[in-house]
């Protein structure tokens, strides 16, 4: 192992981080080698050093002065925070109503309620025979999602359709396709 | 052992009442917590950061996150180990946001005070902290943690997030860069 090697283990050993084992072989290289014992004094004279600084404390002064800001920059921080809080509910509620005043009027007109008001036949549309159309069964205010006209086979239905809007009626001619 | 070297005085379970009052809002026992810690805090920023004006900066931002994050604070955890851990992280952010290459101000406000300082000589002193500051970060961090603040390798590792190896090798190269750096500086002033 060369003098190169032996540095690292000599600068651990200063700070009495070698295990015995490394120890005892560090021991052996320092008692044959003066330039590795030579960089050992330096190294405990340096860490005698740090040692001294790291041992030093602080002006009493200072520390109190720097204690004061530091409280005052908690107290500071707290009705700050508190206020930043309130701010954060106040924006949120905003954003709501905003919201509501906004998406809430165009659901409404985007489906519009619509009601199936009645059913009509119109007489140029009747059976080929001549005859009348037999009877039909009303179909007035059934929702038009659960339509299912009931209209026998090759019939014809005319439904009127009625919005919120009284300008805006709907008509829809139902063709039956027949059993 | 951590919290016999930072607590002045003070019994963990002394530490302990004191934090739980904090944490329900006492303020008194919030700055009877800093009192324990803040020596080790603001020299653990000082040795890293260089920079008494910096030092306190970081100092002050360690203690007002743990007031910010007091209430969800495990009670199971050390404190000491986390005012370490957050001292390293928030000393790391400043110095990032400072000029690296940014020398020590001879001028500056120098805190430190104690019997040695006295002994030592203040070009000595500078001498040592400018090749602290010379360091690799890493290095540097492991090195104060380790010889400066006297802590065991393996708490020095769990506060940096690295391994035991990992520190011993970082602290064996800073102890040699701290050599030679040291030796350099005093021959380049006489």
């Amino acid at each position: 192992m060369s003098c190169a090697a032996f540095e690292r283990l000599i600068a651990l050993d200063v700070g009495g981080d070698l295990a015995p084992a490394e120890a005892a072989r560090l021991g052996a290289h320092l008692a044959s080698c003066a330039a590795c014992r030579e960089l050992a004094a330096g190294l405990r004279a340096s860490q005698d050093s740090l040692r001294a600084l790291g041992g030093e404390g602080l002006d009493e002064d200072a520390v109190v002065a720097w204690r004061r800001g530091l409280m005052a920059r908690i107290e500071d921080a707290q009705p700050r925070r508190l206020l930043g809080w309130w701010w954060a509910w106040v924006a949120a509620a905003a954003m709501a109503v905003l919201v509501g005043f906004l998406i809430v009027p165009q659901l409404q007109k985007r489906t519009p309620p619509v009601r199936l008001v009645g059913q009509a036949v119109p007489p140029a549309l009747g059976r080929p025979n001549g005859l009348p159309h037999p009877p039909q069964p009303p179909v007035a205010h059934r929702s038009l999602r659960h339509h299912r006209a009931p209209a026998p086979a090759a019939e014809t239905l005319l439904v009127k359709l009625e919005t919120p809007d009284p300008n805006v009626v709907i008509y829809w001619i139902v063709e039956g396709k027949g059993n | 052992m951590i919290e016999s070297l930072m607590a002045a005085g003070e019994s963990g379970a002394e530490s302990a009442g004191l934090l739980r009052s904090a944490k329900a809002g006492d303020r008194a026992a919030f700055e009877q917590v800093v009192l324990g810690h803040e020596r080790r805090v603001l020299l653990t920023a000082l040795r890293l950061l260089g920079r008494w004006e910096d030092a306190q900066d970081a100092a002050q931002e360690v203690f007002v996150r743990l007031h910010r994050y007091l209430g969800r604070f495990d009670d199971a955890l050390e404190l000491a180990p986390w005012l370490y851990r957050m001292t390293v992280n928030v000393c790391r952010d400043i110095a990032g946001k400072r000029r690296a290459d940014a020398e020590l101000d001879p001028n500056a406000a120098d805190p430190a005070s104690g019997p040695e300082r006295s002994a030592r000589s203040a070009e000595e002193r500078r001498i040592l902290e400018a090749a602290l500051r010379r360091l690799p970060e890493k290095e540097r961090a492991a090195l104060v943690l380790r010889d400066l603040e006297g802590l065991p390798t393996r708490e020095v590792a769990r506060i940096l997030g690295s391994s035991e190896a990992t520190v011993r090798s970082q602290v064996s190269s800073a102890r040699l860069r701290i050599l030679k750096l040291t030796e350099r500086y005093r021959r380049e002033r006489t």
